[in-house]
């Protein structure tokens, strides 16, 4: 059942591109569910050697290089599923955002990898909406993708096979 | 005056006349000294002294009774036989036969001669008291007389006491024996077909139940009853449990929980909107853009043919 929206200006906004700001927001939250994620698989590898080794338990720290690209690979990993299936990752559900093609459809898994890609290697590339007149980011550009306000929507149409 | 002499003056026809008269009755009158006129001498009696009650004037009470009785249902007898018998018409009461002017005749003659044969018992009765009274002056007699008194006092006494021990027999035989046969009678009857012909809506409509309540005091009521007893007496437990049955708590919390995380995620999206706007804007006047419309919101569905510049 959708949502009934209160406020008269979000409702009015819904289905308008997102900006700069909403999006942000939502990738630092994305930023911070990943850090949990890569936590919990850390306390994980810990238990499990702990069970199996019997020693102490202890919180593997692992090298830089290898912290930075198990997150960069727990990111792309995260996003592609996320924007693959429902266009939501938790950052864009929490601001309400919803990631679709340029037809207004669900991304294809190959759509989300390199957005996903993209967004890892050159994140800066969102400053482009300033620039845009629509809001649209460079990899939005590039790969045919929009960000757009939606509250409400329960049934996203799926991309063509 | 006059009424008090002549009825001390006849006293045993004032007697007789009692019965018959209740304006002349049995009252007591005040106390009152002889009084003599010129031609007789009028002495008032005390109420102690005054005509015992006699065995004739209950007997006429008894004859009375019993004839009134006989009358009423041979006349009663004389209506229904009238009125329900088969076969023949109600009767001319304005011209009965002789047979039944007869009997009415011999009604009244029996009334009269009852009356005179009490009335003779009577002054037999009461000359015989007198002479007794008489009698009693003379010192020899008296003596012997008060023997008698002793006597039948005595016996009389004895048979007051066993009257009384015998009628309270009687009353607890009566006591226990009247709840019984309506006991008997209770268990005879069938109440729901008494019930049945009860036609219940009917009494109701006929009850005015606003009346009825205006009767009645409710504060003094409730202030009568104990609630605490009554509440020791409820068992709660499954009255709240039935209750928590029917109502969905969890519903409930999660609807208004719901509600209000909603509430403070919309505020905070919302803000974050208007931020997206006036950072847009800031951006445009930087690029000397004017009026550029970043946000073609208004349409909640997504053109599929929209392209992204």
């Amino acid at each position: 059942m959708a949502r009934t929206i209160r406020n008269d200006q979000a409702a009015a906004l819904q289905g308008g591109r997102a900006g700069f700001v909403s999006r942000v927001i939502a990738d630092a939250i994305d930023l911070v569910v990943v850090e949990v994620i890569f936590l919990a698989i850390l306390l994980g590898v810990g238990t499990v050697r702990f069970l199996l080794t019997r020693r102490n338990f202890s919180v593997a720290a692992p090298d830089l290089w290898v912290t930075a690209v198990a997150q960069w690979l727990i990111l792309v990993i995260y996003l592609t599923t996320t924007w693959s299936s429902t266009g939501r990752s938790v950052g864009k559900s929490v601001l309400g955002l919803r990631v679709l093609d340029r037809a207004g459809r669900q991304l294809t898994t190959l759509r989300a990898f390199l957005r996903a890609v993209f967004c890892a290697v050159f994140y800066p590339t969102l400053l482009w909406i300033f620039v845009s007149r629509r809001n649209a980011a460079l990899h939005d550009i590039l790969l045919g993708t929009q960000v757009r306000y939606d509250w409400t929507t329960t049934h996203v149409v799926p991309p063509p096979t | 005056m006059r009424i008090t002499e002549l009825k001390s003056t006849k006293l045993t026809g004032a007697f007789v006349n009692q019965w018959h008269d209740p304006s002349a009755g049995l009252q007591e009158s005040p106390p009152m000294p002889d009084l003599t006129t010129h031609s007789v001498r009028v002495r008032t009696v005390s109420q102690r002294e005054q005509a015992p009650a006699t065995i004739s004037a209950a007997a006429q009470r008894a004859s009375d009774l019993g004839l009134g009785a006989v009358t009423l249902s041979t006349k009663a007898i004389g209506d229904l036989l009238d009125r329900y018998w088969p076969g023949e018409g109600p009767p001319n009461r304005a011209n009965p036969s002789i047979a039944r002017r007869l009997a009415r005749a011999a009604t009244g003659m029996a009334l009269v001669t009852e009356r005179r044969v009490f009335a003779t018992g009577t002054a037999v009765e009461q000359g015989a008291q007198r002479a007794l009274e008489t009698a009693r002056r003379v010192p020899l007699i008296r003596d012997v007389l008060v023997g008698i008194d002793a006597s039948l006092d005595r016996w009389a006494g004895h048979a007051d006491i066993e009257t009384a021990r015998r009628e309270q027999a009687v009353s607890a035989f009566v006591i226990q024996l009247v709840p019984a046969i309506i006991d008997g009678v209770l268990e005879r009857i069938d109440i729901n077909s008494v019930l049945d012909r009860v036609d219940l809506d009917r009494l109701l409509d006929q009850v005015d139940i606003d009346r009825l309540l205006e009767h009645i005091d409710i504060d003094r009521m409730m202030s009568r009853i104990d609630l605490d007893a009554l509440m020791q007496r409820i068992e709660l437990g499954p009255i709240v449990s039935d209750v928590l049955d029917d109502v969905d708590i969890g519903g409930i919390v999660r609807e208004s929980t719901g509600s209000i995380t909603g509430d403070a995620v919309d505020s905070a999206r919302l803000t974050a909107m208007r931020l997206d706007g006036f950072v847009g804007r800031v951006a445009d006047r930087i690029l000397l853009r004017g009026g550029t419309d970043r946000n073609p919101a208004s349409n909640p569905a997504p053109n599929p043919n929209e392209a992204e510049t």
